[in-house]
């Protein structure tokens, strides 16, 4: 009897194993004629490239496979792919400064002026090859609870002619606060771009704008500094989020919030979400000029990836007009060719606040933006911001400290 | 007095464990409330333990949409398959290592025990240089079997049969049972809740392996349950109603696991009365 159930063990055994060899031997996109993209987030955002994969297939018959891993693991996956002689054709990233060397020059696809200008100096390398293609734009804006501040009898800028400054902003939220549900004036996420975007709008960044020199302990780096701490004391922002792991975006979907400085990839989010309350986007307040920290997604293609020929001819396909436009639409994404503009499926008016935010950006940060330093020097930002904003360090010595660290870090000397 | 006094301190007792075993059992239960929450009531404010408009949408979104049918199965196939495999041989050498002697046998267990000092990340590296080079890179294979052989499980197995009495097997011997017979039909019995315990453990192992299968797996059509709920938690947004539903989901099997082996323990325990005097 015993024997049996040995022997039935050995068996299932035996054929868990053969399923799963067979299960493994088929479609090896690597083998044919087909490629792999590396890519994350794809699922969260809706899937859009995962359907423009599967376009191109039904239109060629190359066979595409999304590779997804989450953003922490990209680079070891990466990694891993390369020594597993199975590099992905191409890399849909955020930043890809750590394999500038390995990336090939795509000049030949697409022209370096269909993408804005502003980001001309970020995707050429040392020596003017176009390593890196736009693919999404992100920009940061106000979005906010609108039956809170009818509650309160707030209104809010209805155009770009009567923005908020921050302390007519931090009025407005006050009064919100007291007069409704809600119990912040605002939030954004614990991110270093989202506090740039507060640096950038006080006049200051990390390095100058032509990358020559670390500013980031100039007087107004400091004000801005000091600005968010007063938020933070005031009450106006929870202390819970920076210092903390609250989430604003719960924050937001709770009723708690009356503005959240986020981006625009918040409002398909929101519009499927959010029931309870009626809520909006807005203009964000003016500093001593409008600004915005600009993010966005790059295709990268790797060199000896053995499917170099196969990633151009995708990425023609891709930047087509037609094609691109569906991708956009079908993530919800802005556009980081020039002359496309999405028709967004859900609250198009929105997105055209987010269009005018990024319209009105300016070249504030530009500098910091042509680095796309690593994560380590966002990081160290992060540390000393929560570092003031906790009492340790003051805004000022917080600020210099972070300015030796990115110099040090970057090999930038800071500035006189 | 005696007996009122037991009984007190028994109600105090199980007054203790119900508190704890619900402290630990509401994290569980508030995910599977959550899982049937429309995405408008995850964050309202106060919030509700029961789902107001209760919704099996998410569930069908997940299981048809998000393709976790597929991930579901593979993950099944991984953790069995390896599970099966694990308890073979660990029963096995485990068996040797208590009750062969054989030239080297303290030697070569001593250097399986050191492998259990060093943590799994160190080997990861030269591992996947090996299996990359069997050919087994981006197959369910290459998850498969590296870990089959634990030393932990081969550990736990020695110990056990130690002290299963030598007699036993000597009387068996003269009765003519070859060794074959011995392990398949006296110890593996005998060692049922060991093997029970190694079961729910390496299971449990497999079934919420990440960073292995992620090294190893590249084909999106191979990926396991682990990979894919990973891919739900975005840098920017995270869809909560699927993540609910693909956590919910990927903890029925464990569940079934445990329940299947643990009685398994408990009966043993119970009705071990096998010691040598």
């Amino acid at each position: 009897m015993k024997k049996r159930l040995l022997a039935a063990l050995l068996a299932a055994a035996m054929a868990a194993s053969l399923t799963a060899c067979g299960g493994s031997s088929d479609s090896n996109a690597s083998d044919s004629e087909g490629f792999k993209i590396l890519i994350s987030d794809d699922t969260s955002e809706g899937g859009a490239m995962a359907d423009a994969a599967k376009r191109y297939t039904e239109e060629t018959g190359i066979p595409v496979e999304i590779v997804e891993v989450p953003k922490d693991d990209r680079d070891t996956k990466l990694a891993n792919m390369i020594q597993g002689k199975d590099a992905p054709a191409l890399i849909r990233t955020d930043i890809y400064g750590a394999y500038e060397d390995q990336l090939m020059d795509l000049s030949d696809v697409i022209s370096i002026d269909e993408f804005p200008e502003s980001l001309h100096e970020k995707i050429q390398n040392d020596n003017g090859e176009l390593i890196a293609l736009p693919i999404d734009v992100t920009v940061t804006g106000m979005i906010y609870n609108k039956t809170a501040f009818d509650e309160a009898g707030v209104a809010v800028p209805q155009s770009e002619d009567d923005i908020w400054t921050w302390d007519e902003f931090t009025e407005a939220v006050k009064k919100v606060v007291a007069n409704s549900n809600c119990q912040y004036g605002l939030a954004f996420d614990k991110t270093q771009r989202r506090y740039q975007v507060l640096m950038y709008q006080f006049g200051a960044s990390v390095v100058n704008n032509d990358g020559t020199a670390v500013v980031a302990n100039s007087p107004e780096s400091v004000q801005a500094l000091e600005y968010f701490i007063k938020l933070h004391d005031d009450g106006v922002m929870p202390k819970s989020v920076f210092l903390g792991t609250e989430d604003p975006s719960a924050l937001f979907k709770s009723g708690q919030l009356a503005t959240a400085i986020q981006g625009s990839w918040k409002i398909s989010d929101y519009s499927e979400n959010i029931t309870d309350f009626e809520w909006g986007v807005t203009y964000m307040p003016i500093g001593t000029q409008r600004a915005n920290r600009l993010g966005g997604n790059f295709f990268c293609a790797i060199k000896d990836s053995g499917k170099e020929e196969q990633a151009k001819e995708f990425l023609k396909w891709f930047y087509d007009y037609d094609n691109f436009k569906t991708y956009c639409e079908k993530g919800n994404y802005m556009s980081g060719l020039n002359n496309v503009t999405p028709d967004y499926s859900v609250h198009p008016e929105m997105y055209q606040i987010f269009e005018q935010e990024l319209a009105a950006s300016g070249d504030a940060g530009a500098g910091d933006n042509a680095w796309d330093y690593a994560d380590v020097v966002g990081n160290l930002l992060l540390d000393d911001v929560c570092a003031a904003l906790n009492g340790d360090m003051t805004a000022q010595e917080a600020m210099d400290s972070f300015a030796q660290e990115v110099s040090n870090e970057m090999g930038i000397p800071l500035a006189s | 007095m005696t007996p009122k006094k037991t009984t007190k301190g028994m109600v105090a007792g199980n007054v203790i464990m119900w508190v704890v075993a619900l402290l630990f059992l509401f994290p569980a239960v508030w995910i599977v409330l959550c899982s049937f929450k429309p995405g408008n009531e995850l964050f309202s404010i106060p919030p509700t333990l029961f789902p107001k408009n209760p919704s099996f949408s998410s569930y069908l979104t997940t299981w048809q949409q998000n393709n976790f049918l597929h991930y579901f199965v593979n993950s099944m196939i991984v953790a069995v398959a390896s599970t099966l495999i694990t308890l073979l041989i660990n029963t096995m050498a485990g068996f040797a290592f208590a009750k062969y002697r054989f030239k080297g046998r303290d030697f070569i267990f001593m250097a399986l025990l050191t492998t259990m000092m060093l943590p799994t990340e160190v080997i990861m590296r030269p591992t996947f240089t090996v299996v990359s080079a069997l050919g087994l890179y981006n197959t369910l294979w290459g998850v498969i079997i590296p870990p089959i052989a634990t030393p932990t499980g081969i550990f736990l197995m020695r110990q056990y049969f130690m002290g299963v009495p030598d007699s036993l097997l000597e009387s068996a011997r003269i009765d003519g049972a070859g060794e074959v017979r011995i392990f398949a039909t006296m110890m593996v019995p005998l060692a049922k809740p060991v093997i029970s315990t190694l079961t729910i453990l390496s299971f449990m192992w497999r079934w919420n392996d990440y960073v292995w299968p992620m090294l190893v797996i590249s084909d999106q059509s191979k990926y396991t349950m682990q990979l894919a709920i990973a891919n739900l938690v975005g840098e920017l947004s995270i869809d909560w109603n699927t993540l609910l539903c693909a956590s919910v989901i990927s903890m029925v099997p464990m569940l079934i696991v445990f329940a299947l082996f643990q009685k398994q323990i408990i009966a043993s325990v119970m009705t071990s009365g096998l010691k040598e005097g």
